[in-house]
Order: C-alpha cells, then structure tokens, then sequence
C-alpha cells in the first residue's frame, strides 16, 4: 500500500509538472517566437530612421544652398560676360563666396564630404571636398565636367524644389572608381534663374561608410544591406560589396535564393522562420529584410536590409526557457516522490490502526476508542470524529432504549411470521404480559378471537405494500386482549422496516381506555353546558325584555302622575291662592320642587338604562367640537355664570357618538355645577396617552372637589357626596358615565382633594375599530 | 275663516292629563272647541263618524290631534296608521303628545307621518309654554291643508 501510494503521488506531481510546464513552455514559446520575428526587422527601423533623416537634412541644405545670393551673383556674372554690375562684383568673387558658404556648411555636416556647384552643361563651378578632416575649395583647373553621370542629369529634369537621391554606389574621380573605396550617395537639386531657366545643379555627396558600419553588426548577428538590384552594399566580407561598380557577379541571390526571391516581390518587410529537414544536417535558421525607400522621385530604387540567423541564436531565450522548465520539473518531482513515501508510511499505518479499531467495535466492544496520542493531522480528526460519533451512538443507544423501556405506550416488535420479537415495559402494563411469557409468541394472543383473522388481512395488505419503511393506519382504533382476558380500546400505529433483509413490524398500542372515558364525559358536559347556555339566554333576553318593558313603563308611567301632581299644585296656586296661607303656598312649592326632582330621576335613570342597553357602534368622535357644544349648552342654561373653558384643539375618540355625547354632558355639566361657588372658574378637557396604548380623556375642574375617601362610591348609582340643598343632582350621571365607558371597554376614574377641584378620566378601550356600523333598515 | 270653527280632538285616557291640557289652552287664550276620545278606538270612531258618533257631521274635521301614544283599546302608533290610510284623514295635522322618550316611539312615529312629537314636561309650567306654543302653530300660524 505504502508503494502504491508513493507511486500514485510521483505519478500525479510528475504529471501536474510535465502538463503545467508544457503549457507554459508552448505559450511563452509562441509568444517569444512571434515578439523574436517583430523584432528582428523592427530594429532595423532605427536604421532607415536615421537614412531618411541624412538625406533630409541634405535636401534641405541643397535646397538652401541653391537659393542663396552667390548662385545668383554667379549667374549675373556669367550672363554679363563675368561682371556683375549689380553688386559690382566678378565672377571669381562670387565663386569665392559659394565657397565660403559651402566650407561652412561642411564644418556642420560630418556627413558630407562633398559640395559643389554644377552648371547648364554639367561643368563644376564650384567644389568644396572634405577629406580626412581637411575642408578645401577645389582649383579652377581641378574642375570636371559631370554632363554624363545620372546624379547631373536625372537632376536637371526635375523642377525647382525637387530632390533627387542618387544610388548608393563609390565615387568615381574622372570616370575611374576612387581607391579606397568610397561609397557614396548623392543629394541633389536643380538650380533655376529668376525667368525659369535652368541653371545648374547643387549636389551634396554623402559618406556612406559610417552609416554601412552601423549596419555591419546588429547585435553580434550578421546583417546585409542590399540595393535593388540584390547587390550587397554592406557584407561580413567587404569585397563582395558593390559588384555592379567593380565589376563581379556577386548577389544576394548567390546567398540566399529565397530571400533574393521574396525582395524582388512588393513586401517592404519579410521574416520567416526555416524549418530545415533534419537529415540534411542544415540548422533551422530565421531570415527576414526591409525595403528602405530613400529616393521619393524614384520609389523603384530601394535598400534592403537583410538577415539570416541560426534558429539557436534567434531563439537563444526560448532554449533558456526550456531547459529552466526541464530542470525545475525535475527537481518538483523529485520532491514529490520523497514527500509522497514519507507521507504515506506514516498514512498507511495509521490506517491500519483504524481499521483495526473499526473492526472490534463492529465485534461488539461498543467501549472502544481510537488512541489519539498515536494519529495526526486529518488522522487526528478522523479519530476524534470517530470517537465523538461512538460516544453519540453509545449515548443514543441508551437513551434510545430507556425511551422504549419507559414510554407509556405498548410498544412490540413484530417477526415478518408474526411473532413477537421484543415487548416493552409499557407492553408489560398495558397488556398484563410479562416480557418473558409473550417474546417468541404469536402476536394473535395479543388481539381478541374475532378481530384475528380481520388483523391478518390487514398486516398481509401491508407486508405487500412496495414501501421500505412506513406507517400503517395511524392512530388506528384497535381493540386489545390483556392476559386475564379483558378487552380494551386502543390506537395503534403500525411501521415496517427492512433489517437485515428481513422484515420487521414495530407496534406503538396505547391504551385509550381513560381517553375514551374522558371523552365521552367531555361530550355529556358540552350537551349540558350548551343545553344551559341556550337556557340562560333565553332567560336573559326575558330579562332584558321586561327591563326594557319596565323602563318604558317607567318612562312613560311614573311621569304622567308626577306630571298630575304639579300641575294640580300649580292649579292649586293660581285659582286658590287667596285661599291659602304662605305656608300653604310653601307647602305646594314643596310638592312641586319634589316631583320635578323625580321627573329628573326618572330621566336619569332612563338614560342609564339605556346606556346599558344600547348596541355601541364605534366611529370616529370629535370631542373637542362635542365637548363645545355641550358646554354652550350649559352656558345658554345660566348665561349669568363665567366660566373659563379649554379643550384640547384635536380630539378624536373612537367611540358610539351618542353615548359618548352623554358622558360629556355629565361630566362637563357636573364640572359646571361643582365649580359653581368658584371665585374664577375654569373647566378644561384633554387627553394623553395612558401608557398602556389606549388614550385617556379628562374633565378637570376647580370646584369644590371631594374627598378621596369616598372616590369608590363615586361612580355607584344613587351615590351622592353632596347634600340636594347644596349640589342639585340624581346621582345616576357618574353611574351612566362608568356604565358607558366600560361598554367600551374602558375604564373611568377620578381624583381629587377637597376644595381644589377634581378631575374625571375615562378611558375608550383598545384603538381598534370594528367593521362599520350595519345601516339600521 | 273664523278660528273658532277649528276644532282640536285630544286623545287622552288619563283624566289629570286631559285636565292638565284643556287648562294648558285655557291658559294661553286658546279657546277652540275641543273634543277629547279617551282611548284608541273612540278617536278612530270620532274622526271617521262611526260607532258612537255616528250621527257627527262628516266635514267638521279637527284642525288638529293631540294624540297621546299609551291609550287603551288602541294604542297611539294604531291610531295614527289608519289615520294615514284613510283618504278622508290622510293630510290632518296629528301632534304626538306623550310622555314616552323613547327613540323607538320617537321613530315610529315620524315613521307613521307625525307632524310633531311632543313630550310633555313634568314641570306644569313648561307644559303650559309647550302647550301654548302648539296651538299657537297649529291653530294660526299653520295652513291646513284643504279639506
């Protein structure tokens, strides 16, 4: 196991290796192979880049040259037969000039080593050479004619302005080439005089050897310079160069056929990689060029510059790369393997040790741990985890079966034949059977004769049943057999496993004998207490029709002899008052004041009762515009009285208006009266929320107070703090107020402190609204 | 029109009541013939000339009916229902005077077509006021209707 694992692990690093290094490998190869090839040809831009520039600022200087005053000095001079009247001078003076102009610009230009002055006919006039440092006019008598070389008469056609870029070839003094060697590229331009003839032309000659040295070596690899035509201008071997001016065959073509090929093409730029055939021993090479165009009145003629690399040096970085990914392989693997056998020594063995322990506790020996002190890292886990879950298992096992021992219900398992396999201590109780006498048994000694077969039935249907584990019947109502031959009523729930491939039923049987007898005593209550509640309000609504009847009696009965006997005193008053006495007019106000009185009773009490009868139905109430109201009423009763009154501005009160209107009337009237002996009285009406989420409203007054001895009898009916003689009053209002609110489901209290006034809360139950009032039909 | 020619028929079966009223009108000058029924049935009989008064000339009609509710035989509300059916009472004024308060009768009555609903005061003075002002209304300022 040991050398499988090491294996497998050498194995999967060698291959994570070998996959992830050539991935990255082929990658960066492409990568670098395409920037190498870029590359190769873009540094030669630096090159034409610095061509293009010397031949620019030669152009500009020949231009410059061919307009300054000597060339024109010369051309008068010379059109007036060597006198220029103009500025008073001869043509040798103005030849002398140009030549100090053209010594000076040669000084700047280390370019140059050539610059001259040729005329209509090809004749120099003027020359000015710079040879190894030394800056000299050329005689009179050195001067040639040039009327037969290209640079003079390409130069000549062209207009003013124009430049013409000669080829890159070495000089010739009177037609032989010059030794050394001296290559040279011209740039010239075209004189014309004021009327637009032509006059000549300037012409700088440029030392190109600097510039061909430069192109010698880029960068330790070979590199050509080759004109159109294939000839070499630049080589390793400088006398393969410029084969067209001395004479000899020697081409680019001689060197590299499909190079030679691919520039007579129009591609300006050209790299490619040679992928030699192995057997012919030839290396794998990169070879490219690029077309310098340096004559823009000519754009046939052009250089090239050219390569040719072997494979190894073009791709040198691409080989470091991958020997550096080789060796750092290797050196990973190699790792790898010896991780890997140290790993798994130690992962085998504690394995083993595991299995081990695995296996005597499937023996049996449910006391045994994993040793700890011995595993480590996910071993350690593994072992605790193992451990924890034993201690789980062995803990739920326990508790498990004390459950089962303990439970109240009968519980039995059941052998697929029917046979009782374990019985309960609940089984014990409810069946009479000890464990002993019953396990092994058939399960039908449990169950009454005639429901025997019936249960066979029923247990064959659900052995057949496709479900693994499920229950039957819940809470089905069974009837059991106890041992001394009673029957009793009782629920099962019947479930089926699969254990050991073997079918088992497990039996939960309670015996519902008490339940059943509770039951029943539940229903018989509920038929009573539903036969007596239906008794009693029947009875109340008797009762409640015969106060209703009784308060309409009184309503309308009691008043009408009260009414009799005031009016009979009155009667009496008027048409017999001459004759009584005083006294006998004192005792008929008596009368009066009497039954007028209980005319107000009778009403109060009306008020009351109605209070207590009628159906709330809650809206939304102002009781500042109410309270207002009622108060304008009492001040229209006794307009002589000032009283300060205050209500909050905004007071909305859920509540059945009317009634609500009733207990405003009480409690603003009963402030009213009480604050009648005030010397300035002040009555106010408010609410704050009364912590409890419902909002509480007052009447608060500065009247005579009470004590607050008496504040329970407040709110009783008939209850009076005060003598008639000194407060008028029935003593029903604060009743109706109490009944009111709590109709409501509020609460109504009062406090306050003799001589200083008191005040009355009422509360309107919960905020919560009903659904709207029904419309009365 | 001769205001004495309007006649009032009060129905009332308590005999203080009726004596306590008919002095009420005496008090305030008002001094129209007043028939009194003494319950239901006799103010039925009288406003439609049957039973008892027979022999009454159909077309003396009562400008007014003081009409207490709690009456023997036939209750008030009675009353004022077949006084509303009938075509030939259908538009007499009927003044509901009674001591009751209750909103049942209150809306009853308005229900059946009142004209007013009047409760008496247990205070003779206020009753005397209350009296006066009814008459005065009824018997002079208000039109009756065509007959």
């Amino acid at each position: 196991m040991r050398k499988k694992i090491a294996l497998a692990f050498v194995l999967v690093t060698l291959s994570c290796v070998a996959v992830l290094g050539m991935a990255t490998y082929l990658r960066s190869q492409a990568t670098l192979k395409e920037r190498i090839l870029s590359e190769s040809t873009a540094a030669f831009a630096t090159i034409e880049l610095k061509l293009n520039q010397t031949i620019e600022t030669a152009r500009e200087d020949a231009l410059f040259l061919a307009g300054t005053p000597p060339i024109r000095g010369i051309m008068r001079a010379r059109r007036h037969g060597g006198y220029d009247a103009e500025t008073r001078s001869t043509y040798d003076m103005w030849v002398e000039r140009l030549q100090q102009l053209m010594i000076s610009q040669l000084r700047n230009r280390s370019d140059y080593w050539q610059m001259r002055y040729i005329d209509g006919r090809g004749q120099e006039i003027a020359r000015v050479d710079s040879l190894d440092g030394a800056i000299k006019a050329v005689p009179k008598n050195a001067l040639q004619n040039k009327a037969e070389h290209a640079y003079f008469t390409e130069t000549s056609k062209l207009p003013a302005g124009a430049i013409y870029v000669s080829p890159l070839n070495l000089n010739r003094e009177h037609g032989r080439i010059e030794t050394p060697h001296r290559p040279t590229l011209r740039v010239a331009t075209p004189v014309y005089s004021v009327l637009g003839e032509q006059q000549g032309v300037i012409v700088i000659n440029l030392y190109a050897a600097r510039l061909l040295d430069k192109i010698r070596m880029q960068d330790g690899h070979q590199v050509y310079l080759v004109n159109q035509d294939g000839f070499f201008l630049a080589h390793p071997d400088p006398a393969k160069t410029f084969g067209f001016d001395l004479g000899f065959d020697y081409q680019l073509q001689h060197l590299h056929p499909r190079l030679a090929e691919k520039l007579r093409g129009d591609a300006n730029e050209f790299v490619e990689y040679v992928d030699e055939p192995e057997l012919a021993g030839a290396e794998d090479h990169v070879h490219g060029f690029r077309k310098i165009r340096y004559d823009p009145s000519n754009p046939k003629n052009f250089w090239a510059l050219a390569f040719d690399l072997p494979a190894s040096v073009a791709f040198a970085p691409i080989t470091k790369l991958r020997n550096d990914f080789l060796v750092f392989g290797l050196l990973i693997a190699t790792l790898g393997a010896v991780a890997g056998l140290v790993w798994a020594g130690r992962f085998s063995r504690q394995a083993v040790e595991l299995a081990a322990t695995a296996g005597e506790i499937a023996q049996g020996r449910t006391d045994l741990r994993v040793d700890l002190a011995t595993k480590t890292d996910e071993f350690h886990a593994l072992g605790q985890a193992f451990n924890r879950m034993m201690e789980t298992l062995v803990s739920s096992e326990s508790r498990f079966s004390n459950i089962i021992n303990l439970a109240a219900d009968a519980i039995v398992t059941v052998s697929e034949d029917q046979r009782i396999l374990s019985f309960n201590r609940g089984a014990e109780r409810v069946f009479g059977y000890s464990a002993e006498e019953v396990v092994g048994k058939p399960l039908d000694i449990l169950i009454p004769q005639r429901f025997v077969n019936a249960h066979g039935q029923h247990m064959r249907g659900f052995v057949q049943e496709p479900h693994q584990a499920r229950a039957m019947g819940n809470n089905r109502r069974i009837a059991g057999l106890r041992k001394d031959g009673t029957e009793f009523p009782a629920e099962a729930n019947v479930s089926k496993l699969t254990e050991g491939g073997r079918m088992v039923f497990t039996a939960f049987v309670r015996d519902v004998t008490e339940r059943e007898r509770a039951e029943e005593e539940i229903r018989r209550l509920n038929a009573g207490l539903e036969g007596r509640v239906a008794q009693r309000t029947a009875e109340l609504e008797v009762a409640n029709k015969e106060l209703e009847a009784f308060s309409y009696s009184v309503s309308h009965d009691l008043r009408a002899p009260l009414r009799s006997i005031d009016g009979v005193s009155q009667a009496l008053l008027e048409d017999c008052a001459s004759r009584l006495d005083d006294q006998g007019r004192h005792y008929l106000q008596r009368i009066r004041s009497s039954t007028q009185h209980m005319g107000q009773l009778i009403d109060d009490l009306i008020k009351l009762s109605r209070a207590t009868r009628a159906v709330i139905r809650r809206e939304p109430a102002d009781l500042t515009q109410m309270a207002q109201t009622v108060f304008a009423e009492l001040r229209r009763a006794e307009p002589g009285r000032q009283v300060e009154f205050q209500t909050q501005d905004i007071m909305i009160a859920d509540g059945d208006l009317r009634l609500l209107r009733i207990v405003l009337e009480n409690l603003l009237s009963n402030a009213w009266k009480f604050t009648s002996r005030a010397a300035h009285a002040r009555i106010e009406m408010a609410s704050f929320p009364d912590g409890t989420g419902e909002r509480a409203y007052y009447v608060r007054d500065n009247g005579v107070g009470f004590d607050m001895t008496y504040a329970d009898k407040l709110f009783g009916a008939f209850q009076r703090l005060h003598t008639p003689a000194d407060f008028p009053g029935t003593g029903i209002g604060l009743a109706t107020v109490q009944r009111i609110v709590h109709r409501h489901g509020g609460r109504a209290w009062a406090e306050s402190e003799l001589g200083k006034g008191a005040s009355f809360y009422f509360t309107l139950g919960p905020f919560s609204r009903p659904s709207p009032p029904e419309n009365p039909s | 029109m001769n205001a004495n020619a309007l006649s009032i028929l009060l129905v009332e079966d308590n005999p203080d009541d009726e004596e306590l009223t008919l002095r009420a009108l005496r008090q305030n000058n008002i001094l129209n013939q007043v028939s009194v029924a003494r319950d239901g049935a006799e103010a039925l009989d009288y406003l439609f000339c049957q039973g008892a008064y027979k022999a009454r000339d159909p077309l003396q009609r009562p400008a007014i009916v003081m009409l207490d509710l709690k009456l023997p035989k036939i209750d008030g509300l009675e009353v004022l229902r077949r006084v509303r059916a009938d075509e030939r009472t259908r538009l007499m004024p009927v003044v509901i005077l009674t001591s009751s308060k209750e909103e049942q009768d209150l809306v009853n009555g308005y229900r059946l077509g009142a004209n007013s609903y009047i409760r008496k005061p247990v205070d003779f003075n206020q009753f005397v006021t209350t009296v006066g002002q009814l008459g005065l209304y009824w018997l002079v300022l208000n039109e009756a209707p065509p007959r």
